[in-house]
């Protein structure tokens, strides 16, 4: 009885599967009719459609996006130009075709075959580009030779084109080839081979907004190659536009400052840290780094003695010299180891801890003040407040200006240079701190390294009374004129905690330096109240650096116009201060006589430009 | 009540199984090739990965056909194992995205898509909870436990997204509750629930809605996703009687997008023209008749549903995939059993044929039937 109702119970499971099976059955006689239909019946249409007339793929190229300055000036354009591709499917005879476009292109074999290998992993349909930025004689050629070389392609693409050739260069960057390895990593996933992505400055900071998408054209085309039937095609998307903070003429005069000389300009609102012109000289043209060029071009440039594509700006280490004595004096006071009536005696040089230090003037200051300290420099001031601050207080003071950190600008590279103290000569040196080094760091030498972009950072904050900017570079993103998100949100503002009225007390000498013919009175406009400082050092690389410090300040006397660095930074006015310059000109001499007037004129044109209507640049 | 014989499966569907991973693993090959090559410098990349998981996988039939005992009917197993694809599932959409989609979770560089799992336990489930409940079996108490378990996973995997993928496991339920004796009038109410599902993020998401009117007119659609369908039936065209040889294809140059996974029989079509295409829907018949065959003399009720249902889903996966590939039915990524590339997929539906061959081992001890 048990066993036969199990039975029972097993009857629908069969019995359905059974119905199942027959609907399947139905379905099955319905596909292989549909087989029958499409690979027998249809077979020639759909032959003759894949196989006699083959398909291609043609990328359609996109548009990267503009970058402008604040006021709409367009830095990086796009426009046409030709470009010829190889299919090497196509090709009758791989060597003899070489041969024939070598001397029709007028390049040599061996640098096209190089090229060309570069991409052998790709399939054999693929066009690969042979030479770019054609010129209508050459498209002329190239389109009357079309039969006989089938495995050329003619394509135009919109081409990256910088209208300024070298201006801002090191603020806007260039576009390279992507390489293989390079697209191994993820973040170019979606990109191919051979395109061109930004490798430094705007370019490669924005480079996920600039790009567009590219489109797809797929064509049946005949046994020539021409096109004849689109198949599919699907448009390629613009890039977004970028507008940065740069100001056009502000940026042109700096470049023309600096031209002749090597150093680096930053010009920065103090407000909100947007930099209105940044500049590294020697540049580059960027426009040349768009053909895709030869390894020996492109290493001719990189091993150039003058490092033209350093940005120096963010990536020059320099000492910081005499600039400074200004984190000291906020330090020293800050502690209360100084105040307003703090006074030494300069006698143009002292003994510290049984070396000889010297004071930049030769006869000494005499009795001097705190004020009259940093208006004019004094060594031995600072080395006796920087004597008492000790190297731990004088770090953790260095690290609260900003330096041994990267500010955070929107630039690729930037370093973040050194604040020594003795944990890190341990771990990098394994050697004991020197009671002496703590000397020269208190006028800026020694181990110390800064950046440009540091010193810009540390001179805003000191304007603000405490309150840090983070520098930056972008503006807007916007696509075909309309606002996009916001890509770059610099961190909020932060302030530093030292005391409102220390800060008053260091500008007080920052301004008298400036005004009451002080070291940086070169920099002094009528009724702007520039405030600042000037400062002298070398460019150490860290190797020099190990010299025993009495060597260097020898070295320093019997060289010192070749080789001492002209350092400026100040702000203005000395009320609501509006904007900072920071000024280095290498191998320029005393930073008064070099430094200090190329900021004046800076100080003048953006007083001319910007202080009559009041300012509209947004927070 | 049982005869238990250790290695006395089914042969010939175990012969038709690799003969099917046979012909896809060349066929993977062959469609993968270039793509291999550009994209990992290697041109057997997918091939490898294939050949291993497939090996792993029948290792682990060998390690199935001699267990005596009906691991698979023990209920901390079936409801382990229905738990295990859960957490994975919600897991899956916790997971940060690959190719903008959650279907794939990632552990020590192993990439595993839950969704397949998900059927097989499925599976698993309706034939346990209906061979526990065959009495009471369209009791309203009764169903509404499956609706709830059935709509939790729909719900999840449509949420990943993986809309294709839904749409078949909701199918497999169907036949689930189908061959389980369900009757037809409580399909309304068990249907609607996930159909509501279907419907809502039909329109949730545009592309869903593009890829269904480029069903019904590719020609009309410029963005490419009438294109596949076209490249798809072109390439199945221009293969004919006998192919145009053996990696001959032009299609798999990037024309077909999802060559070497849901549309690798597309390039089978081209390369091996109608004799490889029937050949292989030929293959599918005959495990579905052996699979029906074991079902039939399988010991008791809970094998045969179990049995039945793994056999349907496997083929009924073949068929809609095949159908998408010449162009009867939207576009959905569903890949073809044994045949696409596709490692999770591969693992899971071995995992299913060892449990078919370990029941078409078990026979009934009854003298005479019927």
């Amino acid at each position: 009885m048990k066993q036969e109702k199990i039975y029972e119970d097993l009857f629908p499971v069969l019995r359905r599967a059974k119905f199942i099976f027959f609907i399947v059955a139905i379905f099955f006689i319905f596909l292989i009719l549909n087989f029958w239909k499409v690979q027998i019946l249809d077979h020639d249409g759909y032959w003759e459609k894949s196989e006699a007339n083959w398909m291609r793929e043609i990328t359609l190229p996109y548009q990267r996006g503009l970058i402008s300055d604040r006021q709409g000036i367009i830095l990086a354009n796009n426009r046409a130009s030709f470009r010829v591709s190889l299919i090497r499917e196509n090709c009758e005879d791989y060597d003899k075709s070489c041969r024939k476009i070598a001397r029709l292109l007028n390049i040599e074999e061996h640098v096209l075959k190089e090229r060309i290998k570069k991409y052998e992993s790709q399939p054999h349909f693929k066009p690969i580009v042979v030479k770019e930025n054609l010129t209508f004689e050459e498209v002329a050629m190239i389109e009357a030779r079309k039969l006989e070389l089938p495995e050329l392609i003619l394509q135009s693409e919109p081409k990256r084109f910088y209208p300024f050739e070298s201006f801002a260069a090191h603020v806007i960057g260039y576009l390279q080839e992507l390489s293989p390895e390079e697209m191994r990593r993820d973040v170019y996933g979606e990109r191919r081979l051979g395109e061109l992505i930004g490798k430094t400055g705007m370019e490669k900071q924005y480079e996920t907004a600039l790009v567009g998408g590219h489109g797809r054209l797929i064509e049946v085309v005949d046994s020539l190659g021409r096109g004849r039937e689109e198949v599919a095609r699907s448009e390629p998307e613009r890039g977004q536009d970028l507008t940065i903070t740069l100001d056009f003429d502000l940026q042109k005069e700096v470049e023309k400052l600096l031209e002749g000389r090597e150093g680096a300009i930053i010009v920065m609102d103090a407000r909100d840290g947007e930099i209105l012109a940044l500049a590294s000289y020697p540049d580059f043209d960027p426009n040349r780094f768009i053909n895709r060029f030869t390894s020996e071009e492109w290493l001719d440039i990189v091993n150039s003695p003058e490092f033209p594509l350093e940005n120096r700006a963010i990536r020059g280490l320099y000492s910081p010299g005499s600039v400074f004595k200004l984190t000291i004096a906020l330090g020293a006071l800050d502690l209360g180891i100084a105040t307003e009536e703090t006074t030494f005696v300069c006698k143009g040089e002292t003994r510290i801890y049984n070396h000889p230090f010297s004071c930049w003037r030769e006869g000494g200051h005499g009795e001097i003040g705190f004020f009259d300290a940093i208006r004019d420099s004094c060594n031995i001031y600072f080395y006796n407040l920087g004597k008492e601050m000790r190297i731990e207080e004088i770090a953790r003071y260095a690290r609260m200006m900003g330096f041994g950190s990267r500010t955070g600008i929107d630039l690729p590279g930037e370093k973040s240079g050194l604040v020594p103290d003795p944990q890190w000569k341990i771990e990098a040196r394994d050697e004991p701190w020197q009671l002496g080094e703590t000397i020269s760091v208190s006028i800026g030498q020694s181990f110390l390294l800064v950046t440009p972009i540091q010193i810009a950072a540390h001179t805003a904050l000191i304007a603000n009374r405490g309150i840090r900017v983070t520098p930056h570079l972008f503006k807007s993103l916007s696509l075909n004129g309309k606002k996009r998100e916001n890509r770059f949100n610099p961190p909020g503002n932060q302030v530093v905690n030292i005391d409102t009225s220390v800060f008053e007390q260091v500008i007080q000498g920052m301004w008298e330096a400036v005004n009451k013919q002080g070291t940086g009175w070169a920099a002094l406009v009528s009724e702007y109240d520039v405030c600042g400082k000037t400062g002298s050092t070398q460019l150490i690389s860290r190797d020099k650096s190990e010299e025993p410090e009495e060597e260097k300040e020898e070295g320093e006397e019997e060289e010192e116009e070749m080789k001492t660095h002209s350092w400026f930074t100040g702000f203005a006015p000395r009320e609501n201060p509006e904007i900072v310059v920071t000024v280095i000109v290498e191998y320029g001499g005393m930073g008064g006589e070099t430094a200090a007037p190329l900021a004046r004129r800076l100080f003048n044109s953006y007083r001319k430009k910007y202080d009559r209507q009041e300012p509209t640049q947004t927070h | 009540m049982e005869i238990f014989r250790p290695y006395g499966f089914d042969k010939t569907l175990f012969v038709t199984v690799l003969i099917l991973l046979a012909l896809g693993l060349i066929m993977v090959y062959s469609s993968s090739a270039i793509l291999a090559g550009e994209r990992h410098q290697n041109t057997f990349h997918f091939f490898i990965n294939q050949s291993i998981v497939a090996g792993i996988g029948l290792i682990l039939i060998f390690l199935m056909l001699p267990v005596r005992k009906p691991f698979f009917q023990n209920t901390y197993f079936v409801y382990g194992l229905l738990f295990l694809s859960l957490l994975l599932l919600v897991l899956c959409l916790l997971m940060p995205a690959l190719a903008r989609t959650n279907r794939w979770i990632q552990f020590f560089g192993l990439r595993f898509q839950p969704s397949e799992l998900a059927k097989l336990s499925l599976i698993l489930f309706f034939a346990h909870y209906f061979d526990r409940k065959k009495e009471r079996m369209n009791e309203f108490q009764t169903l509404i436990f499956p609706l709830i378990i059935l709509t939790l996973f729909i719900l999840l995997i449509i949420r990943e997204p993986d809309y294709g993928t839904a749409i078949l496991v909701f199918l497999i339920c169907l036949i689930m509750l189908f061959i389980g004796g369900v009757k037809l009038k409580y399909f309304l109410f068990l249907g609607l629930p996930p159909l509501g599902l279907f419907v809502f993020y039909l329109f949730q998401a545009s592309y869903r809605m593009d890829r269904i009117l480029a069903f019904l007119s590719p020609a009309k659609d410029p963005q490419g996703t009438g294109f596949q369908i076209i490249q798809s039936k072109l390439a199945i065209g221009a293969g004919g009687l006998f192919g145009v040889s053996f990696g001959g294809s032009s299609q798999k140059l990037f024309f077909l997008p999802c060559s070497h996974t849901d549309y690798i029989y597309a390039i089978v079509g081209e390369e091996l023209g109608l004799i490889g295409t029937l050949a292989i829907l030929f293959l599918f018949l005959v495990f579905l008749w052996r699979g029906l065959v074991i079902s039939k003399s399988a010991p008791n009720f809970f094998s045969q549903i179990l049995a039945a249902g793994l056999t349907l889903a496997i083929f009924s996966q073949a068929l809609l995939n095949i159908s998408i590939v010449l162009g009867l039915g939207p576009p959905t990524g569903i890949p073809l059993p044994f045949i696409s590339y596709g490692r999770s997929s591969l693992l899971c539906t071995l995992f299913g044929v060892g449990i078919i061959l370990n029941i078409s081992q078990r026979k009934k001890n009854i003298p005479k039937r019927k």
